[in-house]
């Protein structure tokens, strides 16, 4: 203990660092010498040269997609001490959500204004799909609480993450009885034709596609954390359930509602969870629903883990990290492999590799 | 009538007893020490007067109120402040954030009262943005009574507040107890530096093996040379 405090530079530890130079040495020697290496090396570099301002971007973006999710994992962790398998399921929900509200709502629009031309009709009804599905999403999760979770508040953290596992499953299957098997989705009307910006870099012309919906995306997730901030730091339940996360023997002793607390900790985890949600049906659907919690689950745990479990601004940077990865590292990987399958494990390999050197993940204390 | 009377309780962690019987009195704005070896149930009394634990049998009376088996977060409203000994403070919070979730059940506005705070501990105002675990343990110690005295109790429950402090951090953590005891709440409080405690205690219980060994005022305790040579270290 005494001995690997003295060793620590500012990030990692010397042996970590040491090794760290070693391997960067022994890569780049093989880059050097050996001719394929030499020729995928440049060959990616070419590649990241053409479509790293892209990759760069659909990483931002699919990562502000993942923080919105990975926040709420975040946050009910910090204070009831499990992590919510469930949550992904949520998220599908809030999907599902969201595609029924927006049918509502275009059938609604139709009658009532029929001249309006279907760009703008789609408009309306996702506007109010949006701010429908972030309204009633978070009844579902904090109904989770209520209906299981309360039941388990003095229970060791593996029989929480069991049930919540339970939970899972039972949220999935309902979602698939509500909303069947088929792929849906919305937003096909809007205007996805891409503006093109043209970057001139390094004496080449680099284009970017960035569509209405991918601007949407970053804009709301950036507003959504800044309210999210702005809550925690400033707000009496904010503080509170900073307070309840610090120690919840303490906030009880202190006349804190900490049943008051947690309910709201499930409700605005669900209503960030349902906007994560809505945003990636917009972004990548149309898809089948059922399949979805299981798949972006995932994701939302390496981004919690890497940031640093239990911190909502961890999670928030682990979430940009591996949206990031997913997109940016999969330009190093030969196209005869199929990168894109290799998606999830980059986000793995960069949380393990993290892991090992920053037990705590990026942000995480000490404790 | 006493401010809060506790008769005969028994109380205990799982299937053992550790309280046999003990009763203790406080009056208003009284400073009340109790003191006793390692193991003689003191905080066991502490935690079953404010309902951390639910005694076996015996009555907590506050006020005219029967609190006995009352879950803290309702004690609190009843105007009775907790500092336990160790995670007092909420660390990752502000001074200020700690101070300001002492007065989370209150209603109206405690500017005032914060103010007053601040007064008692001046060093607590000019570091009030500071996160709490970056703290001294006097100045810890300080941000607990604090955030406890924000709700303006009737009664304070100390407990060994100044354990762990060097020598002189005792003297003024005791200092400001004094001080906070004369705006009028009465305080009960656990103390190892017994001498020290009772000096300024009104009056005094010696607990031992679970049992009222001796209670007096802090001044006969202090001079009994029985009592002294047991439980005074000499």
């Amino acid at each position: 203990m005494q001995q690997s405090q003295t060793h620590k530079s500012f990030f990692i530890r010397r042996w970590q660092l040491t090794s760290l130079i070693s391997l960067s040495a022994v890569f780049l020697l093989f880059v050097v010498f050996n001719e394929g290496a030499n020729k995928w090396f440049f060959d990616s570099l070419s590649t990241l040269h053409a479509q790293g301002v892209q990759a760069l971007f659909s990483g931002i973006r699919y990562g502000c997609i993942l923080l919105l999710g990975a926040i709420g994992l975040s946050l009910t962790y910090k204070i009831l001490n499990f992590g919510n398998f469930a949550h992904g399921d949520i998220m599908a929900a809030g999907i599902g959500i969201a595609i029924s509200l927006n049918d509502i709502a275009r059938g609604v629009i139709t009658s009532l204004m029929p001249d309006l031309d279907n760009g703008a009709r789609e408009l309306y009804s996702l506007l109010f799909a949006f701010f429908g599905t972030v309204m009633i999403t978070p009844w579902v999760s904090t109904a989770l609480d209520r209906i299981l979770y309360k039941r388990f508040r003095k229970a060791k953290p593996v029989v929480m993450i069991i049930a919540s596992f339970g939970m899972a499953l039972i949220i999935r299957s309902l979602v698939q009885i509500i909303w069947g098997t088929q792929n849906l989705g919305y937003g096909q009307h809007i205007s996805i034709t891409p503006p093109v910006v043209l970057v001139e870099l390094w004496g080449r012309e680099i284009s970017v596609r960035i569509s209405t919906q991918d601007w949407v995306i970053i804009g709301a997730a950036i507003v959504l954390t800044l309210l999210l901030h702005f809550f925690l730091t400033y707000s009496k339940l904010g503080k509170a359930m900073r307070a309840m996360a610090d120690n919840p023997d303490l906030a009880r002793v202190t006349g804190i509602d900490t049943e008051r607390v947690v309910f709201w900790t499930w409700w605005i985890g669900g209503a960030l969870a349902a906007a994560g949600g809505f945003f990636f049906c917009l972004a990548f659907g149309p898809f089948r629903l059922f399949n979805i919690g299981p798949q972006i689950l995932l994701s939302l745990f390496a981004a919690t883990v890497l940031g640093g479990i239990g911190s909502p601004y961890g999670a928030m940077l682990g979430g940009l990290l591996i949206g990031l990865a997913q997109n940016v590292l999969i330009v190093f990987i030969p196209y005869e492999f199929n990168p894109t399958a290799w998606q999830p494990a980059i986000s793995f390999a960069l949380l393990i590799v993290l892991l090992l050197v920053r037990p705590q993940g990026i942000l995480g204390g000490s404790k | 009538m006493s401010l809060l009377e506790a008769t005969k309780i028994v109380s205990g962690y799982g299937g053992i007893d550790i309280l046999h019987e003990v009763s203790l009195k406080i009056e208003p704005g009284e400073i009340v020490s109790i003191i006793g070896p390692n193991g003689a149930g003191k905080s066991t009394l502490m935690k079953s007067i404010f309902g951390l634990l639910k005694p076996r049998s015996g009555q907590v009376i506050l006020n005219k109120t029967d609190i006995t088996g009352w879950s803290p977060d309702r004690i609190v409203h009843q105007g009775i402040c907790f500092v336990p000994q160790t995670e007092n403070i909420f660390p990752s919070l502000t001074i200020q954030e700690n101070l300001e979730m002492g007065a989370y059940i209150r209603k109206d506005n405690f500017r005032h009262k914060l103010e007053e705070i601040y007064t008692l501990f001046p060093d607590l105002k000019n570091r009030k943005n500071t996160r709490a675990g970056k703290l001294s343990g006097g100045q810890r110690q300080m941000v607990a009574m604090g955030r406890a005295l924000m709700l303006e109790p009737k009664l304070l429950l100390l407990d060994e507040p100044s354990a762990g402090l060097a020598p002189k951090m005792v003297d003024l953590i005791f200092e400001k107890t004094i001080e906070a005891n004369k705006t009028g709440v009465a305080i009960l409080m656990i103390e190892q530096n017994a001498r020290e405690a009772l000096r300024f205690s009104h009056r005094g219980y010696v607990l031992a093996a679970g049992e009222n060994r001796f209670e007096d005022s802090a001044s006969n305790i202090l001079s009994n040379p029985e009592i002294g040579r047991l439980y005074l270290g000499g």
